[in-house]
C-alpha cells in the first residue's frame, strides 16, 4: 500500500470513528512533577493519545495546588480542571497528596454549591501509570463535553491574546 | 525579584522530526514574537545540542535577554541542561522556563494527524503560558550547609557493617546502632552461608589486608572510629543533611562487655529457662544467655523480661561484670548523614502447608540452626517430633513469595538457601533424599550456577511442581499431593518439610520510617530515590539505604549496597558542605499571624515557631508547597512556584479563551 493511500485510510477511519464534537472544551490539569507529570510524559513517550485540549501546568506537588488556583482556572474560562498527584503512600513529599485530596474534595463540594459542579476531578497515579493518565484525561474530557461550556466563560469579557 | 524589565527569549525546538512532524514549529516561533515581553523568538533543529545551546547564548548577548524559554521536550529530561546553559551566559538558572511540546504535544497527539492544527495550537498555548509565567520569575540563590564527618548507621547486619567499616576506613566517625544484642544481623545466625560455605560473621577485609576478618575478633568493637550501640533504637530523629539530631534509647544489657570474660558461669547457674527465640521451639536458653554462639559483643545478655533477679549470676561472676540494676539510657547524637540498613524479617506462613500444626514443618532458618554445628542439636539433622534423622527432606519454594495473596515479589535468596541446605545434607548424610519443589529456579550471580550443578550431581531432586495438599501421616510425616507443571500428579511422602518463606520488611520498619520521615512502599520496604539510577539514595538528602530494607537482597548484594551507601554518604561529608538552592518556602513575617498551621503540615519538620512567627529552615525545606496552601494569611510563598507565578501561567494558558472564542 502506498504512503498516500495509507494516510487517507488512517484519516478516514479516524474521522468515521470520532465525529467532530459540537464544541471544544478547554481542560487544565495540575500535575505534580514527580508522578502525574511523569505519567503524562510516559503517555507521550509511548505515543498514547488523549484529547489534545487537556493542557498541563506543572507544580512540585499536588499539595501545592491551592483551591484558589482551581477557581482561577475556572474564572479564566477552563471548562474543567484536573488535579493529579502521586499514589497514596508514594508521594514524593510524603503527605502532599493527602492534603491535596482533602482540599479538593472540599472544593468539589463548594463548586457544586455555586453551579460549577463536576468541573473538578482529583486523581492519583504513579509516574509509570501512563494508561491511567490517558484514561483519566479522556473520560474527563467526555464528561465535560457532555456537561457543556463553563458558564463563567460568558463573564470573561474578551480574549487577552489570540 | 529584580526590577529590570523582562526580556524574554523563546527557543522552539524541532527535535529533528520528533516535534516538527506534528507541530508547525516555525509557526509557533512566529506566534511567540507577539506575546508580551518577548524580545526574541526563533526555532532550531536540536536545541539541546552543543550548537543549539551556543545559539541560545549568542541570542542572550545579542538581544540582552534575561528570561529564557525553551519549548522542546519534558523538563524532566533537559531542564538541568538548559539551566546550565543560561547560567553559563550569566543568567540565574531560575529565569529559565520550559514548555513541553514533545511528550505533551507532538508525541501524544501524533496519531491524530488531522489534528495537526490542534497540536500546533496546543504548542502555542503552552508557549504562551510559559511566557506569562516567565515574566513573573525571580532570581534564586543558594546557600551552603556544613556537613560534619559523622554518619549514623542503623542496623548492624552485613550491609550496615560493610558501610560502617568502609566509612571508618575513610576516616569518618560512625555511630552503628543495632536493635538486637548482637551484631551481624540474620547472616550471623546462620551456621554457614551460600556460595562460600563460610560462616556468616565474616566482615570484609580492612586496611588493605587480604584476609577476611571474623566479627568475633572484635574488629568493629575495637575500632576507635566506630561507636557501637547494641539493644538500641532510634526514638526521635529530626533535622536535615549536615545537622541530623537523633535520640537513641539503649536497653540495659546487665553485663559489662568490657570486663566480661565469657567464662559462662552465670549461664550455668541461672535457674530460669525459656524457649530460645532463634531455635524455633527446639531449644531453650537461660534468662542470662549468649544471643547466639558467635554473638558479638562476646558477652552474655540479661533478658530482663524473664529474669527473676535472684542474684545467683552476680555471685558467681569472677569479674563483677553483672549489674542487674542497670537502667536504660538515652544518647543524643548530631550526625551529618545517616544510612538505613535495617534488613528484613521472614514471613510466618502459619496455616500454610501445616506450618505451626505439625512440628516437622519448619522454615529454612530453623533448618540452618539445626545443621549448625554450634546449634541446639550440635549439628545433627533430626526431626523435632521423634529426634530421629529424616530419610526424606522436602522443600517448598516461594512460600508467600510471588504470591499475590501475600508478597508479589521474588524473595531473591530462597533458591540459594534451599540449594545450599540440600547440598549440605547430601554431603553430610548422603543417604537422605532431598526434593525441592519449585516454580522457577532463579540463580543469578557469580558462581551461583556451579553450586546448582553441584546439587544436581549430588542427586538432589528438583521438581517443578505445585503442592496442592499436605496431609499428616501416622508417624508425623507428611504426604504431599504434587501437581507437576507438565500436568502429572503424584503423592510424595517426606519426613521433614522445609518451607522457603518470603523475605518481608523488618518488624517495625514502618515505625522507623515514620520516625525518620521516610517513605516506604505499600509492603513496607523503604523507598529508594530511583529504582535504577539512585538505588541507595532517598528523597531525603543525607539519608541512604543499604541492604534488604528496600527490597529482598542476598549477602553479596547487601555488601555491594553497603559499600555504595558508604560512598554516597561520603560525598557530602568529604566536601564538608552541600550547596542547597533556595527554591524553598519563605515567610513574610509581617503577615504571619503565628497560627502554626504550616508547622503542623510540614512533612520535613522544616518549620519552627519563634517569637510568634513561623521560620523556615531552608536546608530542610524540600519545596513541596504544602504549607503555602495551608497559610490563612498568605504569609508563606514558595519561591519559583509563588501564587502569582502559577496565576500568570493559568492566565497565559487560557488567554485565548473568551466569550466569543473557543
Amino acid at each position: 500500500m502506498s504512503q498516500s493511500k495509507l494516510k487517507t485510510k488512517t484519516k478516514s477511519t479516524q474521522a468515521s470513528a470520532k465525529p467532530k464534537p459540537a464544541w471544544e472544551p478547554r481542560i487544565v490539569s495540575f500535575c505534580c512533577h514527580y508522578c502525574s507529570y511523569g505519567a503524562a510524559d510516559l503517555a507521550g513517550t509511548s505515543k498514547m493519545a488523549y484529547p489534545v485540549n487537556v493542557e498541563i501546568i506543572r507544580v512540585p506537588c499536588s499539595g501545592r495546588v491551592d483551591p484558589l488556583h482551581v477557581i482561577e482556572a475556572l474564572r479564566e474560562g477552563a471548562d474543567g480542571v484536573m488535579v493529579t498527584g502521586c499514589l497514596k503512600e508514594q508521594c514524593h513529599f510524603v503527605t502532599g497528596n493527602y492534603h491535596a485530596e482533602k482540599r479538593m474534595q472540599k472544593l468539589a463540594k463548594d463548586l457544586e454549591d455555586i453551579g460549577l459542579g463536576g468541573r473538578l476531578i482529583f486523581e492519583l497515579m504513579s509516574a509509570g501509570m501512563a494508561g491511567k493518565w490517558v484514561e483519566t484525561a479522556s473520560s474527563f474530557y467526555e464528561h465535560i463535553l457532555e456537561l457543556g461550556p463553563n458558564p463563567l466563560r460568558r463573564t470573561k469579557p474578551e480574549v487577552k491574546c489570540e | 525579584m529584580t526590577s529590570e524589565e523582562p526580556r524574554i527569549g523563546v527557543f522552539v525546538c524541532k527535535c529533528g522530526t520528533n516535534i516538527a512532524k506534528v507541530v508547525d514549529v516555525p509557526a509557533v516561533a512566529e506566534y511567540a514574537k507577539d506575546l508580551p515581553n518577548v524580545a526574541y523568538s526563533g526555532w532550531q533543529l536540536f536545541t539541546c545540542s552543543e550548537e543549539g545551546q551556543n545559539i541560545i547564548k549568542d541570542h542572550i548577548k545579542k538581544h540582552k535577554l534575561n528570561r529564557i524559554i525553551v519549548a522542546s521536550c519534558s523538563p524532566k529530561l533537559h531542564e538541568p541542561t538548559f539551566r546550565r546553559t543560561v547560567m553559563e551566559a550569566g543568567i540565574n538558572p531560575f529565569f529559565f522556563e520550559m514548555a513541553n511540546i514533545r511528550e505533551h504535544v507532538s508525541w501524544a497527539h501524533m496519531k491524530q494527524k488531522d489534528e495537526y492544527d490542534e497540536a500546533t495550537q496546543k504548542a502555542k498555548d503552552l508557549v504562551r503560558a510559559a511566557v506569562f509565567r516567565a515574566s513573573q520569575l525571580e532570581s534564586i540563590g543558594s546557600t551552603t550547609q556544613k556537613v560534619p564527618p559523622v554518619c549514623m548507621v542503623i542496623g548492624a547486619g552485613i550491609a550496615g557493617i560493610t558501610a560502617s567499616t568502609l566509612l571508618a576506613d575513610e576516616g569518618y566517625e560512625v555511630h552503628l546502632v543495632e536493635r538486637s544484642p548482637a551484631l551481624g544481623g540474620k547472616a550471623a545466625q546462620l551456621g554457614f552461608v551460600f556460595m562460600t560455605d563460610t560462616c556468616g560473621v565474616c566482615v570484609p577485609p580492612r586496611h588493605g589486608e587480604m584476609a577476611r576478618k571474623c566479627l568475633s575478633k572484635r574488629v568493629i568493637l575495637n575500632d576507635p572510629k566506630i561507636h557501637v550501640y547494641t539493644q538500641t533504637e532510634v526514638k526521635h530523629f529530626g533535622g536535615y543533611i549536615g545537622n541530623f539530631q537523633a535520640k537513641l534509647e539503649t536497653q540495659p544489657r546487665g553485663v559489662d562487655i568490657d570486663t566480661c570474660t565469657l567464662c559462662g558461669k552465670c549461664i550455668e547457674v541461672c535457674p530460669v529457662e525459656v524457649p530460645h527465640e532463634l531455635d524455633f521451639g527446639f531449644g531453650n536458653r537461660k534468662a542470662i544467655y549468649l544471643p547466639h554462639p558467635q554473638a558479638v559483643p562476646r558477652s552474655p545478655v540479661v533478658d530482663f523480661k524473664n529474669c527473676t533477679k535472684c542474684g545467683k549470676c552476680v555471685e558467681v561472676c569472677p569479674v563483677d561484670a553483672i549489674h542487674l540494676d542497670e537502667q536504660s539510657k538515652s544518647t543524643d547524637l548530631t550526625v551529618g548523614t545517616a544510612i538505613v540498613a535495617t534488613g528484613f524479617d521472614v514471613f510466618e506462613p502459619t496455616g500454610l502447608y501445616q506450618y505451626g500444626e505439625n512440628p516437622n514443618v519448619i522454615l529454612q532458618l530453623a533448618l540452618a540452626r539445626l545443621m549448625d554445628p554450634l546449634g541446639p542439636t550440635d549439628g545433627k539433622l533430626i526431626r523435632i517430633s521423634d529426634k530421629k534423622p529424616p530419610k526424606h527432606v522436602g522443600m517448598i519454594q516461594c512460600v508467600g513469595s510471588r504470591d499475590p495473596e501475600y508478597y508479589s515479589h521474588c524473595s531473591r535468596v530462597c533458591c540459594q538457601v534451599a540449594i545450599k541446605h540440600a547440598v549440605y545434607i547430601k554431603e553430610h548424610w548422603p543417604d537422605t533424599e532431598v526434593t525441592i519443589f519449585y516454580k522457577d529456579i532463579r540463580l543469578q550471580g557469580k558462581e551461583y550456577e556451579r553450586y546448582y550443578l553441584k546439587a544436581q550431581k549430588l542427586g538432589v531432586n528438583f521438581h517443578r511442581a505445585d503442592i496442592t495438599d499436605v496431609k499428616e501421616t501416622p508417624n508425623k510425616g507428611l504426604k504431599l499431593a504434587v501437581e507437576h507443571h507438565n500436568g502429572d500428579k503424584e503423592t510424595v511422602n517426606v519426613d521433614l518439610l522445609v518451607l522457603s518463606a518470603a523475605m518481608t520488611p523488618a518488624e517495625g520498619a514502618k515505625e522507623l520510617a515514620h520516625t525518620l520521615n521516610m517513605e516506604v512502599d505499600l509492603k513496607g520496604f523503604f523507598r529508594e530515590y530511583h529504582l535504577k539510577l539512585a538505588p541507595v539514595d532517598t528523597t531525603t538528602d543525607g539519608i541512604y539505604l543499604a541492604g534488604a530494607c528496600s527490597s529482598p537482597r542476598d549477602i553479596a548484594e547487601a555488601s555491594f549496597m553497603g559499600a555504595a551507601a558508604a560512598s554516597h554518604a561520603a560525598i557530602p561529608m568529604s566536601k564538608g558542605e552541600v550547596q542547597v538552592d533556595l527554591a524553598k518556602s519563605i515567610v513574610d513575617e509581617s503577615l504571619c499571624i503565628g497560627c502554626a498551621n504550616c508547622y503542623a503540615v510540614c512533612p520535613y519538620s522544616a518549620i519552627y515557631m519563634e517569637g510568634g512567627v513561623a521560620k523556615i529552615i531552608e536546608v530542610a525545606c524540600k519545596g513541596c508547597g504544602i504549607c503555602v496552601v495551608e497559610c490563612p494569611a498568605e504569609a508563606i510563598q514558595l519561591r519559583h512556584y509563588r501564587d502569582k507565578q502559577i496565576y500568570s501561567q493559568i492566565e497565559g494558558l487560557l488567554a485565548n479563551v473568551g466569550a466569543t472564542k473557543k
